[in-house]
Parts: C-alpha cells; sequence; structure tokens
C-alpha cells in the first residue's frame, strides 16, 4: 500500500538527506495520508520533526517531559482526571514518544468515537493545560523512572543506554532523552511550556492518518492544527559521529548476580545505503532480534548456555510491544550505529561472553565469512520475516513517516525485492567494509568492576564456566573455548577502561 | 495510554515472552454488541484427540500457526521441580531424529517464520508466523516434533544455563522478587504458590533433571491434551489433511498428576521483602477469587479490576492524582485455571506513605461491600470492554494467539465469548455481592518491598 504524499512532503523526501536549514518552511503541516479502509480502527500519527536533540544544555528531558505533560497533564475543559475519564469509555490511546529527532503523538480510537477523541487530540496539541500540580507529578514520574526503575532495577535497558551515551560523546546523542536525574528535577513549568511553543511548531509537523478513517479527517487535522506557532527554534545540526572508539570499556560499577553487556559503534550507514539489503543480511545471519539462527545466538547460548539471548543490529532498534518482530517506528534518525546486546551472563562468565562476541565478530570478518548455505537461508528468512513488519495500519503509517523522514519511500518492499541480487560475496564485502572491531565500545553492568579492569588491562585468561561440568562438549567447541579464553579485549591503557558507579550516570 | 479493561497479568509476565491476554478482538460491527472473538472457527478431532481449529482471516499470504499444550507451572506438583513447564518448552526447540534441532532451526529459518514459545501457569503455547506458503512443512515438522522429540541429556544440561540466563535477565527488577513472596504467601498448598519461571534454586539444579522431563513429556504432551489453531490465508481442507497424516500416528492420553488443592484462606496474611538496592517501595494487595470454569465470577473480577482500580476509579484518582502517593496503580487481576489472585499493585513515592497506600486499596474493596456502586462507572467498564474487543484482533498472529491463550482454561473454544456475554451482563448487585463473597479481609494478603533502611524505619 503506497502512502499519498502531499504537497509540501514530496519535496521532503526527495530532500531526505538535506538539512532542515535548507528545507522550505510551510505555514501549514504537511499531511501523510494511507488509503482509508474498512477497518475499525483510526490511527493518528502527529510526527514532529524534534526530539531530545532540541533539549536546551543543562535541561536533559526537556522534550519528554514537556511532551508527557501535554499528553496526560490535561487539555482545554479537561483537567488530567477529566482527561482519563473522557478516554477510558472509547478504550482510546493516547500517548506521546520522544526519539532523538522525532516525537509522535499516537492517537488510535474506534471510528465510531473519533468524533469524541478528536477535541481532545487537537486540544492536547493547542490547548495543553500545563497545571502545576501536574507538571510536579509528571516530573516526579520521570525523575523516578531514571533514578530507581533504568538506574536500579532494568540492567538491560542501562546498559543499552549507557552504551548509546558512551559511543555519542560529543553528539547530540549523548544524553538520555527521558532526562538526567539533576537536570530534570530543575526544569520548571515555565521551561517547559516555553520548549513546547519552540518546538511542536507547523513547520515541524506531519500530520499522519491511516485506517478505516473519513474522507475529511485530514483536512480537519490539518486545518485545526495550523494553529500551532508556524515556527520555532532553529533546527539542530545532527553531524556525522566519527567515534574514536575509545575508551574502549566502560564499566557500571552495580551490585547483581549477573552482568548486562551492550557493545556498539556509530556508523554512517543508512536505509538509503546502498549496502543496506547486503548488511542486513549479515546481520541477520550474525544474531536476529530474539530470533535463534544468528550466530550469536546459535554458540552464546545454544551451544554453551551462556544467556537468554545474543542478538546483532545495524540500526538503532527498539522492540514495539510484545512482538519481535516489530521494531519500534518513529526513531528514524539521521545518525545510526551497529550494536550488539548479550543479555545478562552471570559474573563468572561475563567476561569470556564479551571475549566470545569479539571472537565471533572477528571470525565473521576474517577465518569464517558468512557461507553461500547461511546467506541463502538468510535472503529466506528475510522474504518472509519482513512481511510481519507492517501488518497494521498504525505500523504502516509509521514505516511511511520514518521514510518521509530518513528516506527511502517504501522502505520494506523496496529491501525486500533489493535481497534478491544480494550475493554472498556482497554480504560480506558490505561487512568487512563497515565493521571495525577495533572501534567497537563495551559497556558492562555489574558488581567488582575494579577487578574487571585489571583483568581487561592485564588481558589476563577469562575460561568459561559451564554451569554444568559434567557433560562432554564437542572438540571443536572446546579449542574454541581455549581460543576466545584469552582473545585480546583490545584495551591496554589505563584510559581505555573507565569505572563509572551506577549513582553517576544520568545524574 | 491506552486504557484496555483488561490488565496487564504481572504475576504471569514472568517467563518467556509475555503471553499476550485474553485480548479480545475485531473489526467491521458496530460495538454495541460485545462478541469478542467474531470469527467462524471450524473445528476437527482426530481419532487420537488432537483438536483442530482452523479460524480463516483476511491477511493474504500469511498464516499464523499456534500449538496449546493444557499444561503449566500449574502442573509442577513435585517438590524441587517448579519451571520444568517452561524448561520443557526450550527442550522442544531441540529436535528429533528426523529433523535434529539445528535443522528444524535451520528450516524455519529458512521459511521466514516468526518462531518462538511461551509458558504460563496454564498452559505452553508453541508458535509460528509466516508466509502461507511455508503451512506444509509447518505441519510437518511440528507434528514430527510433538510425536518424537528427541533430546540428549548434553543438550539438556546445556540448556539448563539458557534459563538461569532467562531469570537472570529479570532479576535486576524487584517486581521478581515481589511475585514470588506474594504467591508463596497467598498459596498454601496450590502450584501457584510458585513462580512460571521457578525458584532459582530449583533452576540451579534443572541440569540433573534429565529423566524427570522426559517423564513431564510423557504425561503431558499427548494429543488429547493439545489443541493447534491456524488463523491467517489457508486452504482448510489442505490443511486438515496434511494435519492429520502428520499427526495422526501421535500416540499417548493424557496422564495428569493430581494438583494440591488451595484450602479456603481463613486468616489475612502479609508478608514482606527487604530489596537491596534503591527502590521505590511497593504494596500489592490481592485476594483469592473463583477460577475460569466459573464464568459468572471471572466475568465480575474483570470489570471490577478496571472499576475500583482501572484509571476513572476514586482509588487511582485519589493515590495517582489527588494526593498523588504513588508512581503507579496496576491492577492485578487474571484468568486462570484454578482460582487466582485478584488485586492492586501500587509504586509508593515514601516509605511513609505506604500504610495508607494499603488502606485505600483495601478499603475500596471494603466500600464495595458495604456501599452503592456508581452505576455511571460500570457502564463505562462494560463501554471500554466494547471498544477495546473491537479494536484488538488486527492480524492473523492476534486472531491464533487469542484463541490458542483463551482455549486453555477450560478446554473450550468458545470461552471468550461466553466470558464477554457474562461481561455485558455484569450489574451493579453482582459487584456488591462479589466483594462481600470474596474481597474480605480473611481473603486477603499484602506483599510490601522496601530497602533495608525502610524496613528498619
Amino acid at each position: 500500500m503506497n502512502p499519498v504524499i502531499h504537497g509540501a512532503l514530496l519535496l521532503l523526501s526527495a530532500l531526505a538527506v538535506a538539512t532542515p536549514a535548507q528545507a522550505p518552511a510551510p505555514a501549514t503541516p504537511r499531511l501523510l495520508t494511507l488509503p482509508a479502509n474498512n477497518k475499525a480502527a483510526v490511527a493518528i500519527q502527529l510526527r514532529f520533526r524534534t526530539g531530545a536533540v532540541d533539549d536546551p544544555p543543562g535541561k536533559a528531558g526537556l522534550t519528554f517531559l514537556a511532551a508527557q505533560v501535554m499528553v496526560e497533564g490535561g487539555a482545554g475543559p479537561l483537567d488530567a482526571k477529566a482527561l482519563l475519564g473522557a478516554l477510558f469509555p472509547i478504550a482510546a490511546e493516547l500517548d506521546v514518544r520522544v526519539d532523538e529527532e522525532q516525537t509522535t503523538f499516537i492517537a488510535k480510537v474506534h471510528r465510531d468515537a473519533l468524533d469524541k477523541l478528536l477535541p481532545i487530540l487537537t486540544d492536547v496539541l493547542l490547548h495543553p493545560r500545563w497545571d502545576v500540580k501536574e507538571f510536579e507529578r509528571i516530573q516526579a514520574a520521570a525523575v523516578n523512572d531514571v533514578d530507581k526503575r533504568l538506574r536500579q532495577g532494568d540492567d538491560e535497558n542501562l546498559g543499552k543506554a549507557a552504551l548509546h551515551s558512551l559511543i555519542y560523546r560529543g553528539h547530540p546523542y549523548q544524553r538520555l532523552r527521558l532526562g538526567h536525574v539533576s537536570e530534570l528535577k530543575a526544569i520548571t513549568l515555565e521551561e517547559a511550556k516555553a520548549h513546547a511553543a519552540r518546538v511542536f511548531t507547523a513547520d515541524r509537523l506531519t500530520v499522519g492518518v491511516a485506517g478505516g478513517y473519513p474522507e475529511a479527517l485530514p483536512g480537519l487535522l490539518v486545518k485545526a492544527l495550523s494553529g500551532l506557532p508556524v515556527t520555532g527554534a532553529p533546527a539542530v545540526a545532527v553531524a556525522q559521529q566519527k567515534g574514536s572508539g575509545r575508551p574502549r570499556f566502560l564499566l557500571v560499577e552495580k551490585p547483581g548476580a549477573s552482568t548486562a553487556i551492550s557493545m556498539g559503534m556509530p556508523w554512517e550507514l543508512a536505509r538509503t545505503s546502498p549496502d543496506q539489503p547486503a548488511m542486513s543480511v549479515a546481520r541477520s545471519a550474525m544474531g536476529e532480534h530474539r530470533q535463534f539462527n544468528g550466530r550469536l545466538m546459535q554458540r552464546l547460548r545454544e551451544a554453551r548456555g551462556l544467556n537468554y539471548g545474543d542478538y546483532a543490529y545495524i540500526e538503532h532498534f527498539v522492540q514495539d510491544g510484545g512482538n519481535a518482530s516489530a521494531a519500534r517506528t518513529g526513531i528514524a534518525r539521521r545518525q545510526q550505529e551497529l550494536s550488539i546486546w548479550l543479555r545478562p551472563v552471570q559474573n563468572e562468565n561475563r567476561l569470556f561472553a564479551v571475549r566470545a562476541a569479539l571472537y565471533e565478530l572477528q571470525r565473521s570478518l576474517v577465518e569464517e565469512p558468512f557461507s553461500p548455505v547461511e546467506v541463502a537461508q538468510t535472503k529466506g528468512f528475510l522474504d518472509g520475516y519482513i512481511l510481519l513488519f507492517d501488518q497494521t495500519d498504525d505500523r504502516k503509517l509509521g514505516y511511511a513517516l520514518d521514510g518521509a523522514f530518513t528516506g527511502p519511500a517504501g522502505y520494506l518492499a523496496g529491501w525486500r525485492q533489493a535481497l534478491d541480487a544480494v550475493t554472498p560475496e556482497a554480504v560480506n564485502a558490505a561487512w568487512r567494509k563497515w565493521v571495525d572491531p577495533s572501534r567497537l565500545q563495551i559497556v558492562l553492568v555489574g558488581p567488582d568492576m575494579a577487578e574487571v579492569k585489571r583483568a581487561i588491562l592485564a588481558n589476563q585468561p577469562t575460561p568459561i564456566t559451564y554451569q554444568d561440568a559434567s557433560v562432554k562438549r564437542p572438540r571443536p567447541q572446546l579449542d574454541a573455548d581455549a581460543e576466545i579464553a584469552r582473545f585480546p579485549f583490545g584495551a591496554t591503557a589505563e584510559a581505555d577502561v573507565e569505572i563509572v558507579p551506577v549513582e553517576k550516570l544520568f545524574e | 495510554m491506552a486504557h484496555p479493561v483488561l490488565l496487564l497479568p504481572l504475576l504471569a509476565a514472568l517467563a518467556a515472552p509475555a503471553p499476550p491476554r485474553p485480548s479480545p478482538a475485531v473489526t467491521p460491527q458496530p460495538p454495541g454488541k460485545l462478541l469478542a472473538f467474531p470469527f467462524p472457527v471450524e473445528v476437527k478431532t482426530l481419532p487420537n484427540g488432537l483438536r483442530v481449529a482452523l479460524v480463516p482471516y483476511d491477511s493474504p499470504g500469511l498464516v499464523a500457526y499456534y500449538t496449546l499444550v493444557r499444561v503449566g507451572s500449574r502442573n509442577e506438583a513435585e517438590p524441587g521441580r517448579s519451571g520444568y513447564a517452561h524448561f520443557f518448552e526450550h527442550m522442544m526447540f531441540r529436535g528429533t531424529k528426523a529433523h535434529p534441532g539445528d535443522e528444524y532451526n535451520a528450516t524455519v529459518t529458512r521459511l521466514g517464520l516468526d518462531t518462538n514459545a511461551f509458558t504460563d501457569f496454564d498452559m505452553t503455547v508453541y508458535h509460528l508466523y509466516g508466509p502461507s506458503k511455508a503451512l506444509p512443512t509447518i505441519i510437518e515438522y511440528e507434528g514430527d516434533r510433538f510425536r518424537n522429540l528427541e533430546f540428549s541429556e548434553e543438550q539438556f544440561r546445556t540448556e539448563a544455563g539458557a534459563i538461569l540466563g532467562e531469570y537472570a535477565k529479570s532479576a535486576s527488577s524487584p517486581n521478581l522478587k515481589l511475585v514470588e513472596k506474594m504467591l508463596e504467601t497467598a498459596y498454601d498448598r496450590h502450584t501457584y504458590r510458585h513462580t512460571v519461571i521457578g525458584y532459582l534454586d530449583d533452576i540451579k539444579k534443572m541440569p540433573d533433571g534429565f529423566a524427570y522431563a522426559r517423564e513431564f513429556f510423557r504425561r503431558y504432551y499427548t494429543p488429547d491434551n493439545a489443541t493447534i489453531v491456524v488463523a491467517g490465508d489457508f486452504d482448510g481442507p489442505k490443511t486438515l489433511e496434511l494435519i492429520g497424516k502428520a499427526y495422526g500416528g501421535w500416540q499417548g492420553k493424557l496422564k495428569p498428576v493430581a494438583i494440591p488443592v488451595e484450602p479456603p484462606q481463613r486468616k489475612a496474611r502479609r508478608a514482606a521483602v527487604e530489596w537491596p538496592a534503591p527502590t521505590l517501595p511497593r504494596v500489592w494487595v490481592a485476594w483469592h477469587v473463583p477460577g475460569a470454569s466459573d464464568l459468572k465470577a471471572t466475568a465480575v473480577a474483570l470489570v471490577l479490576n478496571a472499576y475500583l482500580f482501572g484509571p476513572t476509579s476514586p482509588v487511582y484518582q485519589d493515590l495517582v492524582l489527588g494526593r498523588q502517593l504513588v508512581d503507579g496503580l496496576d491492577a492485578t487481576g487474571s484468568v486462570q485455571r484454578d482460582p487466582p489472585l485478584f488485586g492492586a499493585l501500587a509504586r509508593v513515592k515514601k516509605a511513609a506513605d505506604v500504610a495508607a497506600v494499603e488502606q485505600a486499596i483495601a478499603g475500596a474493596a471494603g466500600d464495595l461491600a458495604r456501599g452503592t456502586i456508581d452505576r455511571g462507572r460500570l457502564k463505562d467498564v462494560v463501554s471500554n470492554a466494547r471498544y477495546s474487543a473491537a479494536l484488538a484482533l488486527d492480524k492473523a498472529d492476534s486472531v491464533a494467539v487469542t484463541l490458542a491463550v483463551n482455549t486453555t482454561y477450560t478446554g473450550d473454544l468458545q470461552y471468550l465469548n461466553k466470558l464477554y456475554a457474562q461481561v455485558e451482563a455484569v450489574s451493579a448487585a453482582d459487584l456488591s455481592a462479589f466483594a462481600r463473597r470474596w474481597l474480605t479481609d480473611a481473603n486477603r494478603t499484602t506483599v510490601t518491598l522496601a530497602t533495608k533502611k525502610e524496613v528498619a524505619q
């Protein structure tokens, strides 16, 4: 299903790589509609070209907090209680997601109840109440979310967030989009309100509509939202992050029986890159998210029982809800990254696991490139699996809006079609061209990090401890174990390994 | 902020991918009448007892293939064996003589399928979702592994490590310990007293349980204890023919171990968890309520969960928005074969307010038993159920999982529609009667969680 792109969006799409400063600034929001159908649900996504990159210095989390207060704090005649009371009987979804460069106000409602939701949605954008009591409540929740949930009760996401911040040091993506604790606490209601007026502006907005909507809906939305300020803050430049690869390790000191591990590096690979289809095959063969086919999953979990899962990604990835095949939309970015996620490993095996991932990466580049059989199998996999990515109207709309931002239009269909021509040679050539293990940076979240640092700098052997030593394992695996136990960490100088207490992270 | 009436079952969210809940149904019908599962289902039972449910759905070129086995942590009655239903789910991916694990994996990969499984208290569900052209291969491979599963002791011992890893991924959050404590406090005898993933001590001993796992397979992985659900774009007669061929030779009869009956709780219970890291304190108040076979009570519990603790409830509006004592309030009801727990869990901002929050939650139930009912809010809850139903089931995968999950409770493929017919009929008097019967002081269990320092204070 092809999205119908209106007016200025055509231009935007053609200029997808241009900086915002060069793009025209229309007085009314752009519109992107998918053809209306007879489904019960109407999906509306108001996509603003703003996000955490627009948080001013010392105000990390401002865009996120302002957007949350708009959606939850009451709007127009409805205070926060009345807002819940209006949404609940019609089971309407009203939410907002803030990423680095994109913020999406999401509404999903039964078409019979659309007239009830519509004034609420436009009031959230045009007339948020900014009640001080609601602001303080939502601010406190945002602080607790970072301070108590992320830093203390969610090691896997903490590891990913710490890696993100590490590989983007000095880049607009460095700060946590959810905010930093002391900065969030210092934000005032007036600052949130002023910030919203600067970033949720008509020139940054694309109105997306899909599902069983009435013909008049897109026009009504655009007309109403033309009441937004025409323009506001200048666009933030997002230059490509070079990435020094240093420090090699960031060790987050935190108690626990297991250690969360993430590694990655920034790069310029994009969905529009000619290498994207070949790289998608390599990525999937290395470690498809929450599937069993990847080398990392097969060798770390299936053969060695090191942990629950091991995956690789060639662009920023967040799973959307409970389905493994659903990558969140609305997180399209102009700067991308390679990452590897090892789910928590028992502390005794954590450095073996790090080395095993580095070892497998090295093998994929040199001694054991992706075989024709692996490539054929992975191409078959993606040919079917991509079909699952946009089964619902809201997901189709999300992909279309992403395409309008970073390109290409028709991303999923184009990707799937391009797979046919991908050869094993192309897969390995692209993988070798893009992946540079010496630039990888590595985060561990767990206890006793001074000891870990010593082991890394001394390149100390770290043999695997099998949970059950009585099992007879195949000779090649035991030989590989011995090699992995001594595989170089790639860190020799004191400054290559930083330790940070968890309380200091995102403070 | 979606507020469906059926709420996240915290209890169940601890093993494997979170099982999607009895989320109801779909499309062009107006939401005036509540048929939660509006699709026709063709059912056939093979001579060996295996039931097959076919649900055509408009998803061109795609099909979802689900196998429900009515076994879960509920069936782990022997001491020291918590977590085996879930462990066994992992072993089902280790293959057969005809199709060893790596070949099974290579094949489902080549076909472009999203392949996984999940385990809950009452069920283990295996699922594949992808191109319809893969269906003949899916049927052949699935039939083979359910009949001929064969794994070595080495594979078994290695897989135990992945279970430990699965436990580890949840262990940094206080919720896992909180759930463990709630279950073992509220239940004395029934197997719901342990979590789906099992106790850490039992998981560590899993490598030695090879013989027990084989026995588990013989007892529960039998055709008369399984239902296959196929939803999406497929040829019905051909699919039935292939399933008949692939599964016809599957033998065995269900040999369940008796599950202890939980005696009525006679006195309020209480327990506390001391958490080693900084955290928001938590308080969870829960009551035993009837199991899924009591349709009427299950429907009332579903309505009451939202009525008492949903976003428009006085408790929510007081604790979250008014006095702002809590950071989050979740209703924690779920549908289960045997009597589950019903209640609410709050993340409290300050330890000093835990008692006040507990009182507000427990008090709301007491008020309900004594006082009048807000009929407007009752109407809103039913309206929410209708609209949620009409918005769900928007792809073949959702259709299949909803039917599979809701079939486990009583074995009835029409369970969800029967339950929602009852939801429509819930009256104000039903709410009060339910509260008087079940939401009593004696039937209540309260578990709190706080840091050591806060506990000392």
